[in-house]
């Protein structure tokens, strides 16, 4: 199968991101010079790859195909290294020092209002604070007491699941309930449902809210592939048999 | 002129200042209790989660002892605790009652380590928990009991079951301390049962105010006959109840408690009737 492989430049401009597609290259070619001038050029303009159908990272996928290059075309290597990688290399080694051999550069879960049981003392919602909080990827954490709400604000760049963070709230001795999502995805549709698959490869099947917010029909207007974000609302007990999150759709609108 | 201080002044001022400097080392995360002082309850840890407990405590007779227990307590599970506790006795009359300082910290000289099993549990709403748990521990006695008789280590079981909520507590629950007999020697068997009502004002559920709580707790303990030489001491043990407010605050990982029971009823041999029971508790949550 001769899949394309897209060069994507993405910039952020104050709150919003832009992407636009500036290479595309065969699969089969992902190795060749072409493609290798294509990476290095990448880098060095902070561009990200996405593969249809492999909704993997962006720069971990260019780091991991950067790696993969450097140990399988040595030959290729050589005659770049002089005009190419080496020349390049400082802002290679910035980038991945920055994070980005490790670390997703694309959003997923991005915030979660979680409606916690059980929670009745000052000390209880400073440790949730703190459990939350020390979770690779969260930007910022508030618990309320009053309203048993644990906001999770979390970076644009981070690996987090939702089962992880009902882990760390049950962990703490206290029982997590319902929650609102803001989350981000690929969407697909198998035997009628639209599932939201995120890059950590966490699924929800997106359902339609309550009736008047007109969900249904924002469903019915999603495309196979299409990268969406969809704020929506898990249920108090989820049934999470098939690890599928019922995922009650308030909001759906292109991350494209 | 040079005041004399004595060892238990030295130890009193040990103990103050170990407390000041806790109060002002840097804050850390934590999660907590939200107990009463002298009964039993059913505390809260997360997994993997600490606090410490530095107790000052005081039991009147004819003359008053006075103590501290420094305890660890550990989250192996959010639903399994562990603790450890060590007693420091600053000045000891010659025969204390035999009781537990607080249900829950240990018995009055011994070395402590128990394990609290949270094996029932309901979130009933946002703050509300209906729970239970059992403790079971361990006593090894660092002192004599009565001077010159000292008991071989002992077991402490006990069963607590109670409501939390953002502004209403209850608990209530029964314990049992036995101490296996050395040469011969043992204090008699405690039996007790603790009854915990308390309350959070409105004013202390806002974010911005620390969280203060007021308790009102009831314990009844009933001490069976002491042995000596193999044989029951005749006269020996008796009943007690007491009454008493205490009260509990929280701001981020730190809580402070403090508390006296006045007793009520007494049935025991003279020497080992109570005026007041006094303590003081802080915590911080790690």
């Amino acid at each position: 199968m001769d899949e394309k492989v897209k060069a994507v430049k993405k910039t952020t401009d104050g709150a919003s991101d832009s992407t636009e597609i500036i290479e595309t290259h065969s699969r089969a070619r992902l190795d060749t010079d072409d493609f290798s001038r294509c990476v290095l050029r990448s880098v060095r303009d902070a561009v990200f790859f996405k593969a249809p159908g492999h909704p993997v990272n962006g720069a971990y996928q260019i780091s991991r195909r950067l790696l993969n290059f450097t140990l399988l075309h040595r030959t290729h290597l050589r005659h770049y290294a002089m005009n190419s990688l080496i020349s390049r290399l400082p802002i290679l080694l910035l980038v991945l020092a920055c994070g980005g051999l490790f670390q997703p550069a694309q959003a997923q879960l991005q915030k979660i209002e979680q409606t916690v049981f059980g929670m009745d003392c000052a000390p209880c919602a400073h440790a949730m604070e703190q459990s939350l909080g020390s979770m690779e990827g969260v930007e910022n954490v508030s618990v309320s007491l009053n309203d048993g709400l644990a906001t999770v604000d979390l970076a644009k760049a981070n690996r987090i699941n939702y089962r992880g963070v009902r882990k760390t709230v049950e962990n703490g001795g206290f029982s997590p309930r319902e929650a609102t999502l803001k989350v981000q995805g690929t969407a697909r549709q198998e035997e009628g449902q639209w599932i939201l698959k995120t890059p950590t490869g966490e699924e929800y099947a997106l359902q339609p809210g309550q009736e008047g917010t007109s969900n249904e029909q924002r469903l019915q207007d999603l495309k196979p592939n299409q990268q969406v974000t969809v704020t929506g609302q898990i249920p108090a007990s989820p049934n999470t048999e098939g690890a599928l999150w019922p995922l009650h759709v308030q909001r759906v609108r292109s991350a494209t | 002129m040079i005041p004399h201080l004595s060892t238990s002044h030295i130890q009193s001022v040990c103990v103050v200042a170990g407390l000041l400097w806790l109060g002002f080392a840097s804050p850390a995360a934590g999660q907590g209790g939200h107990g009463p002082a002298f009964g039993l309850a059913t505390p809260t840890l997360p997994q993997g989660g600490w606090n410490y407990n530095s107790t000052l405590m005081s039991v009147g007779t004819g003359e008053r002892s006075l103590m501290t227990r420094q305890s660890l307590w550990y989250g192996l599970t959010q639903h399994l605790q562990l603790n450890a506790s060590v007693p420091v006795a600053l000045r000891s009359p010659p025969a204390s009652p035999t009781t537990r300082g607080g249900t829950m910290m240990g018995g009055l000289s011994s070395l402590e380590i128990s394990t609290y099993w949270r094996f029932h549990r309901q979130y009933l709403g946002v703050g509300k928990r209906f729970e239970s748990t059992l403790l079971v521990g361990g006593l090894y006695p660092t002192r004599d009991y009565v001077q010159g008789r000292r008991s071989g280590p002992g077991v402490h079981l006990a069963a607590v079951t109670g409501y939390a909520s953002r502004s209403v507590y209850a608990w209530a629950g029964s314990g049992y301390q036995h101490y296996a007999a050395r040469d011969g020697d043992r204090p008699g068997d405690l039996r007790y049962g603790s009854l915990v009502l308390g309350w959070r004002p409105g004013y202390f559920r806002r974010a911005s105010t620390p969280d203060w709580r007021l308790f009102v707790e009831a314990l009844g303990e009933s001490v069976g006959p002491e042995h000596h030489d193999g044989s029951a001491v005749s006269g020996s043990g008796g009943e007690k109840l007491f009454v008493g407010p205490t009260t509990l605050g929280l701001y981020g990982a730190w809580g402070l408690s403090a508390g006296l029971l006045i007793p009520m009823y007494q049935d025991v041999p003279q020497a080992q009737e109570e005026h007041l029971r006094l303590m003081f508790n802080f915590t911080y949550w790690f």
